[in-house]
């Protein structure tokens, strides 16, 4: 999935709102990628979308939105991880209400590999496991995440390796684990 | 480096995040309550409908598209497409309004709300509401008032810190950023292991365990305060359901 660019921005209220209704799904689900524990979800969401507001003159609409979006949920997501609290709480956080909800057999499949990805981006450190859910997940350019998270192309570019050699081995790990294959 | 010289992922890993894509995405009331708190938090008037709009709204809001100054046909025809998803959306715009008047941090609140517009589904909290059309409430705070037990060895300049720091607290909760609540409350601790406001500080614990769900925490520590504070002022507010507020 590409993502829109929006014509203008300015701080108006239209524009901002227009902003939340497209891409509340997007950041909730970034969030939750980059390791933000579900009960934890709401609020740092919350936090994602008042920087949002008061950073929005600084958005530059020619650009897409969403890596600069990415930008902003990575920067909060590792506030908030920074956090000793909240990193014991990435550990143990388990909780993902709407994900437990049994049905059929692919929706367990689902659910299951769903857990197993969560897993093994939990073996990343966050700048790793943040190229591979822009990158891998959100398809994001490497060269619009250079310029919303301000590091170098050939930096992500060596982080994105490492963290697809990382991710690979410890879904391997998990799985053999788990006896899944 | 560039992505040519990055092996790409083998297809069961490809499988796998392909998975992760079909994550079921939020309910709209969890939408719809984050963004009525943000449009507090940064001081934009609730939207017509209680602050959810669009999907938020659960997809019969009407609401009416006026574009003004400072927002392009392009900028209404982008929300016109959002809203087309959920519903007709409604945003009137004619001039961006002053932003509200933040609550004072300290300042009482008197409201009786409708129960059981909290769902709690253990072990995480969900804000759910039924009614867009209702606000949501604050969680129980009690008026600031000089505390009973207060620690004298602790210097007194500390103090009005120490309130600026619970004020932080109520203000979080006040707002239903309970994360930020509980950051503060342990901030709080850090910075006054001998505080003198130990009573309200041990209140708005048992106050948030409540308001995020955790009875059995909340309970726990609801006895531990009763034991510590037998004539407490803040007793009456102690049993209190999440949504009910003090005057």
């Amino acid at each position: 999935m590409k993502p829109d660019r929006l014509p203008t921005a300015t701080t108006d209220d239209a524009a901002f709102t227009a902003i939340y209704e497209r891409e509340f799904t997007y950041v909730w689900h970034t969030l939750r990628r980059l390791g933000v524990p579900a009960r934890d979800l709401p609020d740092v969401t919350h936090d994602v979308f008042v920087t949002v507001f008061r950073r929005l003159s600084t958005y530059d609409p020619s650009r897409p939105l969403r890596p600069w979006l990415f930008g902003v949920a990575f920067r909060v997501a590792s506030d908030h991880r920074a956090l000793a609290r909240n990193a014991r709480e990435q550990v143990t956080d388990r909780a993902d209400p709407a994900d437990d909800v049994p049905g059929a057999d692919h929706l367990l499949h689902d659910h299951q590999e769903r857990q197993l990805v969560r897993d093994a981006l939990d073996a990343l450190d966050l700048d790793r496991r943040a190229v591979l859910v822009a990158h891998e997940i959100d398809e994001l350019p490497i060269a619009e995440m250079a310029r919303a998270l301000d590091v170098p192309p050939p930096t992500l570019y060596s982080r994105l390796r490492s963290a697809r050699e990382q991710f690979v081995a410890a879904l391997r790990r998990l799985r053999a684990s788990r006896g899944d294959r | 480096m560039s992505d040519r010289d990055t092996p790409p992922l083998p297809p069961d890993a490809a499988a796998a995040l392909d998975a992760d894509r079909r994550h079921p995405d939020p309910p709209d009331a969890v939408r719809a309550a984050v963004l009525a708190r943000v449009r507090r938090s940064v001081g934009l008037p609730p939207l017509p409908g209680g602050g959810g709009g669009g999907a938020a709204a659960g997809g019969g809001t009407v609401v009416a598209l006026k574009a003004a100054a400072g927002v392009s046909k392009t900028v209404v025809a982008a929300l016109a497409s959002v809203a087309a998803a959920a519903a007709v959306v409604t945003v009137v715009v004619a001039q961006r309004p002053a932003p509200a008047a933040p609550r004072p941090p300290s300042a009482p609140i008197a409201r009786a709300v409708a129960p059981a517009r909290r769902v709690v589904t253990a072990p995480s909290v969900v804000e759910a509401r039924p009614s867009p059309a209702v606000e949501p409430a604050p969680i129980a705070v009690a008026v600031a008032t000089a505390p009973r037990h207060l620690d004298a060895s602790a210097p007194r300049d500390d103090l009005s810190d120490e309130r600026a720091q619970l004020d932080d607290v109520r203000a979080a909760m006040r707002g239903e950023r309970y994360g930020e609540a509980e950051r503060a409350l342990r901030r709080y601790r850090e910075r006054f292991p001998r505080p003198r406001l130990a009573e309200e500080r041990d209140f708005l614990a048992v106050r948030l365990l409540t308001a995020r769900g955790d009875e059995a925490g909340a309970a726990r520590r609801r006895e531990r305060f009763r034991r510590r504070y037998p004539s407490s002022i803040y007793l009456d507010g102690l049993d209190a359901p999440a949504q009910t507020i003090s005057p």
